[in-house]
């Protein structure tokens, strides 16, 4: 039986880019190795040149810049099966950082070793690229996000974003909201601040789309997320949700 | 020259206290006081706006209006970030009084 780690980047590929089962037996001969992180820790820093692959196997965890000032942006979540680093396919190093946003476990695997299986299936190597594309396209949905989204609608889309893409891999409804970022994240990844954020969020909870009373957010009604959030995921080109 | 508060209401917060800072008749900020759900920070003054290439994009956080006039205070202290500032008419080269 594959371990953990194989089935969480199966399934995620699966999701994005409807890879068979036989590429996904091909990643199952790879030895994975495992790492524990907590809320808010380092797992790697921006421009860090990395041997292995990252895969996220369970909890939450963001990527981020940092500007000159030392002003963080948040410029994506990633969730169980998500390839921290999949720029190292091509990019020696890493531009953004990684961070764990809840308590994160995190498989690695060897660049080297996993590039030599991918190489030999096309297949594999297909899929790899799509879920690649379907990230900058995801950024580019975030550049609309930050620039030009009222602030409501602009962390109500984050959060529906956050619920889709996490649900996909076999994630119980009742976790996602464990997965759900803080409001200093929520604001890191939106542009906004703190304050800024904990508004919306209020907004929210009094239209009955989360419950918020200034600490961890949950789900209370989705379709009405959705709307508030003016939600489509056609931008992220799941093939099976 | 003085900082002056001259209260506001502004419909973002539940008790809409809000706060003009002015130096001079020129408006450089507008101050709100965090309401209930804001948790530490409730009863704080947020600078919700700044007018002026003052605060390298800050959107500070203040316990008391003493705070606030400090920053506000320092911000003019420095001419690099406040560049903008000084060159009002009025504002260069004067003294910048009105700390508590």
């Amino acid at each position: 039986l594959p371990d953990i780690g194989h089935q969480r980047l199966n399934r995620r590929l699966i999701a994005v880019a409807a890879l068979s089962s036989n590429a996904g037996e091909m990643l199952s001969g790879l030895p994975f190795s495992y790492a524990q992180f907590l809320p808010h820790e380092t797992i790697y820093a921006p421009g860090t040149e990395l041997d292995h692959y990252l895969v996220v196997v369970d909890g939450s965890v963001c990527r981020y810049k940092v500007a000159a000032s030392g002003a963080q942006a948040i410029c994506s979540f990633e969730f169980p099966g998500d390839i921290l680093n999949v720029e190292n396919r091509s990019l020696a190093k890493s531009d953004c950082g990684a961070r764990a946003v809840s308590s994160v476990k995190i498989a690695y695997v060897s660049r080297s070793a996993f590039d030599a299986v991918v190489c030999e299936n096309r297949e594999l190597d297909a899929a790899l690229q799509r879920y690649a594309l379907i990230r900058a396209v995801t950024a580019e949905e975030w550049l609309l996000n930050v620039g030009r989204r009222p602030d409501r609608e602009r962390v109500a889309h984050l959060i529906c974003e956050i619920v889709t893409r996490a649900s996909v891999v076999d994630v119980p409804w009742d976790d996602v909201s464990s997965l759900l970022p803080s409001t200093d994240d929520l604001a890191g990844a939106t542009g906004l601040s703190v304050v800024q954020t904990t508004r919306a969020l209020r907004d929210l909870a009094d239209e009955g789309a989360i419950s918020f009373t200034g600490g961890p957010v949950s789900i209370r009604n989705m379709k009405r997320l959705e709307e508030l959030g003016r939600f489509s995921a056609n931008y992220l080109h799941l093939v099976e949700v | 020259v003085r900082f002056q508060f001259q209260p506001v209401r502004v419909p973002v917060e539940s008790d809409g206290e809000g706060l003009l800072v002015l130096v001079n008749g020129w408006l450089i900020a507008l101050l709100v006081r965090l309401a209930a759900e804001h948790g530490d920070i409730t009863g704080h003054w947020f600078v919700e706006t700044i007018y002026g290439n003052i605060g390298g994009g800050e959107h500070p956080v203040f316990a008391d209006l003493a705070q606030a006039e400090h920053w506000f205070a320092s911000q003019f202290a420095d001419r690099r970030s406040a560049d903008h500032l000084w060159k009002i008419d009025g504002l260069r080269d004067q003294p910048i009084v009105g700390q508590t």
